[in-house]
C-alpha cells in the first residue's frame, strides 16, 4: 500500500506541474464566477439559477473529463519517454502497484478539483438569489422548483398491450392485401403501427378527458405539495399558441359510479397553457389515497377546437434536499472521471500518447451521445439495422453512458432526484465492472510488457 | 538555442509579418471586388461592437463549430419545452453569427411569442417586456446587421401587426396601450404640418444649437438641472419635462415658463420629438410622411386631403416596417418571391385591420390602490387607463384604394387567380355600406353602395340603399324572429350609449337614429294585421333594456357608466327622464306580475 501511495504522491506532484492542469484550474476559477455574473437566463430568478447551474456543471464536467483524459494518457507515456520508468521499476515495486499508484494519483487530483469546483458552483447557486432583485414570489418558485429534490413518476404505459394491438392490426392488413405494405418490410410497418397507437394513447380530442394513474405515491413529507409537470402539443395551430384545460387530481377510481373518495379532490379550474412549453401545477399532497394511489384527469376544453397531445405527464414530489441531490449529481460526474482515468491509464500501457488520447476522446464523445446513437439504429433499414444491432450495438452498449439520465446536469436544473439506487448501480457498472475490466487488461499488458532489453557486454 | 536558430526564427517572423501586412492591404480591394461581383448580400463588417468584432475575427473557423453547438442546445431545449436559456443563447448566437438573418428572426420570434406567453396574463408588464425584447432585437440589431434581408422587415412588421395589433394575446390591450403612451408625446398634435416640421428638424443637438437663442435656452436648462448636460439624453429628458414639469425642480419650471409659446421652445420640441422618432424608434420621418400621404385617413367632408395615419396603432408601425423592407430590400417588381409578396400583403392586411379596429378609444379612470405597510405607503388613488377598439371609417378610402391596386396588380401576373381578392373586396364594400349607413353617414354610404353596384352588379344589390341595408339586417339565416330583431336593436343602442360615454356624439346620434329606423321598419313588417300579435315592445322599453345591457357589461368601467349617467342627466334630460320613466314602469309591471303569480 505504501508503494502505491508513494507513486500516487509523485503522480499528483507531476500533474500539478503540468500546464494543462493549470490551464483547466485557471479556466474554471475564472469562468465559474464570471458565469454567475453574466448569465441572465429568461430574466427570472429560476431561469438564472437554471442557466448558471446548467452551464457551470457542464463546464466543470467537460474540463475535468478532458483534463483526466490528457493526464491519464500522458503520465505513463512521459515516464517511458523520460526513462523514469526504468529506474522506478528497478525498485522493490510490483508493476501493478506502479499502475495503481498512477490510477489513484490521478483520481485524488480529480477528487480535489471536483470538490473545490463543485463547492464553488454550489455556493454561487445558493447565494445567487441574495444578489438579485428577486420578488418573494420568484424566491418561492425557486425554492419549490429548483432548490429541491423531487422524485419524478410517469404513468405506466402498457407497451405489451400496444404491441399486441399493433400486431393484430398488421395481421389484418396482411390478410386484406393492403397497398400500404408494398415495398416495406414487415418490421418497419409494425414499428409505424406501434408508433401510431402509442401516439393515439397520448391524444385528447376537444371536449374529451384523459386519465393517468399513479401507484405507490408515498411522499416523505405530506405537508409539501405535489407537482404535475406536463407539456402540450396540438395537431394544428391555435390562435394564441395556447390551450385551455381543466385538471382534476385525486382518487378518482370510483367517481364514475358517483362515489366520492375519502380524500380531497383538487380542481385546477379553467387554465390556459402555452403549447410546447413545460408547465407545472401545484397540488396538495392530501389528494393521494391511503394506498398510495393517485389519478390525474385532464379535460381538453371543447372550445379549443383542436386535438391535444399531452406529452410526458409527470408527477413530482419532494424526496430530499437540494444539497444531497447536488452531492449525488457530483458523484455521478466522479464516476465518469473514474472510468476515464482507468481507460487512459490502461490504454497508455500499450499505446503511444497521441493514439491513446484519440481513443479516449472517441470513447468520451461516444459516451456523451450514447443514447442518440442507439436510438438512431431504429431509423435504419431492416438489413442495416440487423448489422448494427449485432455488431455495433454491443460495442456501444459496453461503452459507458454519459448522456440521458447519466448526465446529472438536467436533473439538477429541473430539481429532479438522482436516487441512491441509481447512483449505486451506476457506480457498480461503470466504476467497478467496466473500469476494473479495462484496468485489469491494462495491468495484464503492463505486467507482460518488455520494458527494457537486457544487453550483456563482455 | 543557437544563434543560427534565433536568426532563422527572426527572419521567419519578419517574413510572416510582411505577408500579414501585405494581405491586410489587399482586404479593401477584395471587399470592393466582392461587392462588385455581388458575392455578398451585405456590406463588410464595419464599426462593429467589440464583442462582435472579437467573435468574428478572433475565433476564426471555430466560430462555426461553437455556433453549431449553441444552435443544437437551443433547438434541444425548445423541443423539451424549456426556455430558461433562450435569451442567453440568442445573445451568443447572434454575436457569433450576426449575418445570418434567420438567427435574428428565430430569436426574436422566440422572445415575442414563446417566452412572452409562458408568463401568466396576470403579469402584463412582464409579458410586454418580452414582446418588446423581441421587436427591439430585430429593429435595433438584426436589421442593422442585415439591412438587405426582407424577411427581417416582414417579421418585425408581423410582431406589430399580429402580436400587438391582433386580439389573440390575452393582454393585447396592454401592448396597444404601451405603444400608444410611448408614441403620443412624439407625434402630438399629429397633423401633416407637424410631420413636415419634424422632418425639417435638426438631426443632432449640435445642429440645433447653432441657433443662438436655442443655445442660450439649452444653457439655462443645463444650469437648472445638470442631467441636461448628457447630450444623448437631452431629447428624452426634455419630453419628460414638458409632459410632467411638476416632477422637476422649480428652476427648470421657471426656464420653461420664461420661454413659454416662444419659437425656441417649439423648435426644441420638434427636435426632441424627431430625435426620439429617429433614434429610439428608428423611424425615417420622410417615409412616415410618404405613408401618411399614400394611406392616411380621409374625412367624409374632405376626401382628397389625407390626414396622418394613426401612429399610436401597432398596425401603422407594421405598415412602416413592411414598406421600408420593400424599399430597402425588395426587388423592383413586387411579388417576385415569397417573402416579398408576403411583406406586400402584410401592408394590405394592416390597412384592413386599421379600418376594422383602428380606432383606439382610451379611457382613464381613478382606481383606489391599497397601501403597503411594509413600504410605508397609504391607500391612494391612481389613474388607470383602459382601451376600446372600434372601426375607423376614415380609413375606408385607403383600404378601398389599396384593394383596387392589388386587384389590378395581381391580375397582371400570369396564372394568378384574383377571384378571392374580388370577392373579398365586394364583401368589404357591402359591409362598409351598412357600417356608414348605421353610423348616420348616409352620403358616404350611398357613394360606397354606388361603387359596389358599379363594380359588382348583382341581383342582390339592384335596389335602393335603404332596401339593401334593411335586407342585410333582416335577411338572417334561420329567419327573422322578434328575439333576433330586438337583440340587434338593443345592440345598436348599447353601442350608441358607449359612443356617447366616450364623447363621440355624432356616432352616438347616428346609431340611435338607425335603431329607430330598424324598429319602425320591423314594426311595419309585422303589423299588417290590426293587432300586434307578437307583442313587439315599445322603442322606449328597448332603450331601457339597452341601458341595462350597457350598465351590466363588466368590460365597461364603472367610472365610465357613472359619467355617462351624469352626462345624460345634464345634456339630454329628455332621454334621462324617458329612461327613468321606463324604469319605474318596468318595476311596477314586475311587481304586478309577481302579485298575480303569488295569488295563483
Amino acid at each position: 500500500m505504501a508503494n502505491i501511495w508513494t507513486i500516487a504522491k509523485n503522480t499528483i506532484a507531476q500533474i500539478f506541474r503540468m500546464k494543462i492542469a493549470l490551464v483547466v484550474i485557471l479556466l474554471l476559477a475564472v469562468l465559474l464566477p464570471l458565469l454567475s455574473v453574466i448569465v441572465v437566463g429568461d430574466g427570472t430568478l429560476i431561469g438564472k439559477l437554471q442557466t448558471f447551474s446548467s452551464y457551470g456543471m457542464s463546464l466543470m464536467s467537460l474540463l475535468l473529463c478532458i483534463l483526466t483524459i490528457a493526464i491519464s494518457c500522458y503520465t505513463l507515456n512521459s515516464d517511458f519517454q523520460d526513462k523514469i520508468v526504468y529506474t522506478v521499476l528497478t525498485k522493490p515495486l510490483l508493476r501493478y502497484q506502479y499502475l495503481l499508484g498512477k490510477f489513484f494519483g490521478i483520481l485524488t487530483v480529480n477528487l480535489i478539483l471536483l470538490s473545490i469546483f463543485s463547492v464553488m458552483i454550489f455556493a454561487f447557486t445558493v447565494y445567487l438569489p441574495r444578489f438579485t432583485k428577486a420578488t418573494d414570489k420568484e424566491i418561492q418558485q425557486a425554492d419549490n422548483e429548483f432548490f429541491t429534490s423531487r422524485i419524478s413518476m410517469t404513468s405506466h404505459v402498457d407497451t405489451e398491450k400496444i404491441k399486441t394491438q399493433a400486431r393484430e392490426k398488421l395481421q389484418k392488413l396482411i390478410e386484406s392485401d393492403a397497398p400500404i405494405l408494398e415495398g416495406k418490410s414487415r418490421s418497419s410497418v409494425l414499428n409505424a403501427l406501434i408508433g401510431s397507437i402509442a401516439m393515439k394513447e397520448k391524444t385528447v380530442e376537444p371536449g374529451a378527458v384523459k386519465k393517468w394513474n399513479f401507484k405507490n405515491v408515498f411522499p416523505k413529507d405530506s405537508s409539501k405539495p405535489l407537482y404535475i409537470r406536463f407539456s402540450f402539443r396540438t395537431v394544428s395551430d391555435t390562435p394564441d399558441n395556447s390551450v385551455y384545460s381543466r385538471w382534476i387530481v385525486g382518487d378518482l377510481s370510483d367517481t364514475d359510479s358517483g362515489k366520492l373518495p375519502d380524500t380531497p379532490i383538487y380542481d385546477s379550474n379553467l387554465r390556459k397553457d402555452v403549447v410546447d412549453t413545460v408547465r407545472e401545477i401545484q397540488v396538495p399532497a392530501d389528494t393521494i389515497a391511503k394506498d398510495g394511489h393517485l389519478d390525474i384527469a385532464m379535460q381538453n376544453m371543447y372550445y379549443n377546437g383542436v386535438t391535444v397531445i399531452a406529452e410526458k405527464v409527470e408527477l413530482l414530489y419532494k424526496s430530499d434536499s437540494f444539497a444531497v441531490n447536488y452531492f449525488r449529481g457530483v458523484a455521478l460526474i466522479f464516476i465518469r472521471l473514474i472510468f476515464l482515468t482507468a481507460l487512459g491509464v490502461s490504454l497508455s500501457t500499450w499505446l503511444s500518447f497521441p493514439v491513446a488520447i484519440m481513443v479516449c476522446l472517441m470513447v468520451y464523445a461516444t459516451g456523451s451521445i450514447n443514447g442518440f446513437i442507439l436510438d438512431s439504429f431504429s431509423y435504419l433499414s431492416h438489413t442495416a439495422a440487423m448489422y448494427y444491432s449485432l455488431i455495433v450495438k454491443p460495442i456501444i452498449f459496453i461503452l459507458p453512458k454519459f448522456d440521458g439520465k447519466y448526465n446529472p446536469t438536467p436533473m439538477i436544473v429541473d430539481g429532479e432526484t438522482i436516487t441512491w439506487f441509481f447512483l449505486g448501480s451506476s457506480f457498480f457498472f461503470t466504476a467497478i465492472v467496466k473500469s476494473c475490466l479495462i484496468f485489469l487488461y491494462g495491468m495484464f499488458v503492463f505486467k507482460n510488457r518488455e520494458i527494457a532489453k537486457i544487453t550483456l557486454h563482455n | 538555442m543557437r544563434s543560427r536558430d534565433i536568426i532563422i526564427v527572426l527572419i521567419l517572423l519578419m517574413f510572416s509579418a510582411t505577408l500579414l501586412f501585405t494581405a491586410s492591404m489587399q482586404l479593401d480591394d477584395i471587399n470592393k471586388t466582392r461587392k462588385k461581383l455581388r458575392l455578398v448580400s451585405n456590406d463588410p463588417l464595419e464599426n462593429a461592437p467589440p464583442s462582435l468584432a472579437f467573435a468574428t475575427v478572433a475565433m476564426g473557423a471555430f466560430r462555426g463549430l461553437l455556433v453549431d453547438v449553441l444552435w443544437m442546445r437551443a433547438e434541444n431545449l425548445k423541443q423539451e419545452g424549456k426556455f430558461f436559456d433562450a435569451k442567453q443563447l440568442a445573445d451568443w448566437i447572434t454575436v457569433l453569427q450576426p449575418r445570418f438573418a434567420a438567427v435574428w428572426d428565430f430569436q426574436s420570434w422566440n422572445m415575442a411569442y414563446n417566452i412572452s406567453v409562458a408568463i401568466p396574463a396576470s403579469q402584463p408588464a412582464e409579458r410586454w417586456r418580452w414582446v418588446r425584447n423581441g421587436y427591439e432585437l430585430l429593429r435595433d440589431r438584426g436589421i442593422v446587421e442585415n439591412p438587405k434581408s426582407i424577411k427581417l422587415y416582414h417579421s418585425l412588421a408581423w410582431i406589430f401587426e399580429h402580436k400587438m395589433g391582433g386580439v389573440t394575446d390575452d393582454v393585447h390591450k396592454y401592448y396597444k396601450m404601451q405603444l400608444l403612451m410611448a408614441m403620443r408625446p412624439l407625434i402630438s398634435p399629429n397633423t401633416n404640418e407637424h410631420f413636415d416640421q419634424l422632418s425639417a428638424a435638426p438631426k443632432t443637438l449640435d445642429e440645433l444649437l447653432k441657433d443662438k437663442k436655442t443655445a442660450e435656452f439649452y444653457d439655462r436648462l443645463k444650469e437648472a438641472d445638470p442631467e441636461f448636460a448628457k447630450k444623448e439624453d437631452v431629447a428624452k429628458n426634455f419630453l419628460h419635462l414638458t409632459l410632467n414639469p411638476a416632477a422637476y425642480p422649480q428652476k427648470l419650471q421657471d426656464v420653461l415658463e420664461d420661454y413659454a409659446y416662444s419659437d425656441t421652445i417649439k423648435n426644441f420640441m420638434y427636435f426632441a420629438q424627431s430625435y426620439e422618432l429617429r433614434n429610439t424608434w428608428k423611424l425615417d420621418i420622410d417615409l412616415m410622411i410618404w405613408l401618411n400621404k399614400k394611406y392616411g385617413p380621409t374625412t367624409t367632408k374632405d376626401e382628397k386631403n389625407r390626414k396622418p395615419l394613426n401612429w399610436e396603432h401597432p398596425d401603422t408601425h407594421a405598415i412602416y416596417w413592411a414598406q421600408r423592407g420593400l424599399n430597402v430590400a425588395g426587388s423592383k417588381g413586387v411579388g417576385h418571391y415569397v417573402d416579398e409578396s408576403n411583406t406586400d400583403r402584410l401592408i394590405f392586411q394592416c390597412l384592413q385591420d386599421l379600418y376594422k379596429n383602428g380606432k383606439i378609444i382610451m379611457y382613464s379612470m381613478p382606481v383606489l390602490k391599497k397601501g403597503d405597510p411594509k413600504l410605508g405607503t397609504k391607500d391612494h388613488t391612481v389613474m388607470m387607463q383602459t382601451i376600446f377598439l372600434r372601426p375607423d371609417l376614415s380609413m375606408f378610402n385607403s383600404v378601398n384604394e389599396a384593394w383596387l391596386e392589388r386587384i389590378a396588380k395581381y391580375s397582371k401576373f400570369r396564372g394568378s387567380n384574383v377571384r378571392p381578392l374580388k370577392s373579398g373586396h365586394r364583401k368589404m364594400l357591402e359591409a362598409a355600406t351598412l357600417m356608414f349607413y348605421q353610423s348616420g353617414h348616409i352620403k358616404q354610404a350611398s357613394r360606397v353602395f354606388a361603387e359596389l353596384r358599379r363594380l359588382y352588379p348583382r341581383d342582390d344589390n339592384k335596389m335602393s340603399i335603404e332596401a339593401f341595408c334593411k335586407k342585410r339586417i333582416f335577411d338572417v339565416p334561420g329567419g327573422l324572429t322578434i328575439t333576433r330583431v330586438t337583440t340587434r336593436i338593443i345592440g345598436v343602442l348599447r353601442e350608441a350609449y358607449f359612443r356617447f360615454a366616450v364623447y363621440e356624439d355624432d356616432e352616438a346620434t347616428g346609431r340611435e337614429k338607425y335603431a329607430n329606423v330598424l324598429y319602425n321598419d320591423y314594426k311595419a313588417m309585422i303589423t299588417d294585421e290590426k293587432t300586434d300579435r307578437i307583442g313587439l315592445p315599445e322603442f322606449s322599453r328597448l332603450r331601457y333594456f339597452a341601458l341595462l345591457d350597457f350598465l351590466n357589461d363588466p368590460a365597461i368601467p364603472n367610472d365610465m357608466k357613472q359619467s355617462f349617467f351624469n352626462r345624460i342627466k345634464i345634456e339630454r334630460p329628455k332621454l334621462y327622464d324617458s329612461l327613468n320613466a321606463q324604469r319605474e314602469k318596468f318595476e311596477k309591471e314586475m311587481k304586478e306580475k309577481q302579485k298575480k303569480q303569488d295569488a295563483k
